[in-house]
């Protein structure tokens, strides 16, 4: 009934249709698994360590030998800035106590401590257009899908992914992340969503009315069950008023240097986090 | 024996793309170095042998990558039936071929990854950055493919030899 050529048109045909409408159902189930990531996780994730190992250890050893002829200056030039730095020091001694008194007072040092665990980012998603991290503790270590990602200078992203060892974080600079945010000023909430060039990110849907300066810092508002109320997520350095549209458009530069990230704290349970900032 | 030592192989670039690029940042306008390896195993290899390898490759990098699940896995099956189609339609499998085809197999897969995203976010700004990602992926692709394609070739001449020497030549992959 039909020749050869016609059965492989048709079988062409038919084989691209199934796949679009595989992407599709694949685009609208995102966060739906059937596994097969944690599979991939727990046999690349230990090659990627052994890379990153690998990489560490030689920029170690360059480090520590190949640059030992300039230690004898930089040793001469140390030593008359340590004498300097010492009497710095003894101001610092003083305001680091006063420092611990605070820390005591809020009772925030020892809530985050037992409540973090920290990992090394061995991996990064292959493609440049999704922003993705594996890094090396995984459902062993206690982590669980969707808690938040964080190091010192701010939000880095939540965990999309566990398998037993190995993990994978969606950074806020990726596309589909979304942060409910405020700006800490004037508290105007906004959504920070990723996409944005160079590593930054958008504060979406902020109200043309609310009044919005270069600057600003953008926090967490912990609306969204996921991060610590106050955590930082970056400053304002763009705000575009288009001629209509209720809404403004901010873009904001996150503190964290997704480039450089080398190693995160993940907060296991973050309501207790913020419970215990508020208490 | 194929099957593996292709899929080893898949595995070292995979590993080396997700883990020794972000290192350096002179690799971070790099392209996707699995396609050339796709299209090379499309010229090379017969549709039994390079269909599974490129299956398994899409799978593993469809759960590294934070996009949806099938975007590698449909943009590598489709570029190795486009291959296939060229080298039957053109009668060329050589290195003559390479720099016109991973060029644009870099282009096309960047535009699919695009695309999904487009369909997630309907409100979807695309910055300049974007053009210009793709544009200088898709040089460094043009100019860089056949480097990667004579290191693959050398490396599988090297298996074939080694493989030759084990057997006695019974199980050597001729081609």
């Amino acid at each position: 009934m039909f020749s050869k050529k016609m059965l492989i048109i048709i079988a062409g045909f038919i084989l691209i249709v199934v796949n679009i409408m595989g992407i599709a159902v694949s685009l609208k189930a995102k966060n739906y698994s059937i596994g097969g990531d944690r599979v991939t996780l727990y046999l690349i994730g230990p090659l990627q360590e052994s890379v990153n190992y690998f990489i560490q250890s030689m920029r170690n050893i360059w480090n520590h030998y190949f640059f030992i002829t300039s230690v004898a200056k930089e040793n001469d030039r140390l030593l008359k800035a340590l004498n300097n730095e010492r009497q710095k020091s003894n101001e610092c001694k003083e305001l680091f106590l006063e420092n611990s008194r605070l820390n005591n007072l809020l009772n925030f040092q020892k809530g985050l401590s037992s409540q973090v665990i920290a990992a090394e980012v061995i991996g990064r998603d292959p493609s440049p257009w999704f922003k993705t991290i594996i890094i090396n503790k995984g459902a062993a270590n206690g982590l669980k899908k969707g808690l938040p990602v964080m190091v010192s200078e701010g939000i880095v992203g939540q965990l999309i992914d566990i398998s037993k060892h190995y993990s994978r974080v969606m950074l806020i600079i990726d596309h589909n992340s979304a942060v409910d945010a405020l700006i800490q000023r004037n508290r105007t909430r906004g959504i920070v969503k990723g996409g944005e060039e160079n590593g930054n990110c958008f504060l979406k849907y902020v109200l043309r009315k609310y009044e919005v300066s270069i600057g600003d810092v953008v926090v967490s508002s912990g609306l969204d069950s996921v991060f610590p109320k106050g955590s930082l997520i970056g400053n304002v350095s763009k705000i575009v008023k288009t001629g209509s549209g209720i809404f403004q458009e901010v873009i904001i530069t996150p503190y964290v240097d997704f480039d450089k990230l080398e190693e995160v704290l993940i907060i296991l349970n973050p309501s207790k986090v913020e419970f215990e900032i508020k208490k | 024996m194929t099957f593996c030592f292709f899929s080893a192989i898949g595995i070292f670039f995979i590993v080396f793309q997700t883990s020794f690029f972000p290192q350096f940042g002179i690799f971070s306008k790099c392209y996707d170095i699995i396609t050339p390896f796709i299209l090379y195993i499309g010229i090379f290899q017969p549709l039994k042998t390079s269909l599974p390898i490129v299956l398994f490759l899409g799978i593993i990098m469809d759960n590294l990558s934070g996009g949806a699940f099938g975007i590698y896995l449909t943009t590598y099956f489709w570029f190795l039936m486009g291959i296939r189609w060229i080298t039957i339609y053109f009668h060329a499998g050589n290195v003559f071929l390479f720099p016109f085809i991973v060029g644009p197999a870099v282009l096309v897969e960047n535009l699919i990854a695009l695309g999904s995203t487009a369909f997630l976010e309907r409100d979807l700004q695309f910055q300049s950055y974007v053009t210009s990602l793709i544009f200088s992926q898709f040089l460094l692709a043009l100019i860089t493919g056949p480097i990667f394609f004579i290191f693959i070739q050398k490396i599988h001449k090297k298996f074939d030899k080694l493989i030759y020497n084990f057997t006695g030549g019974k199980n050597a992959n001729k081609k």
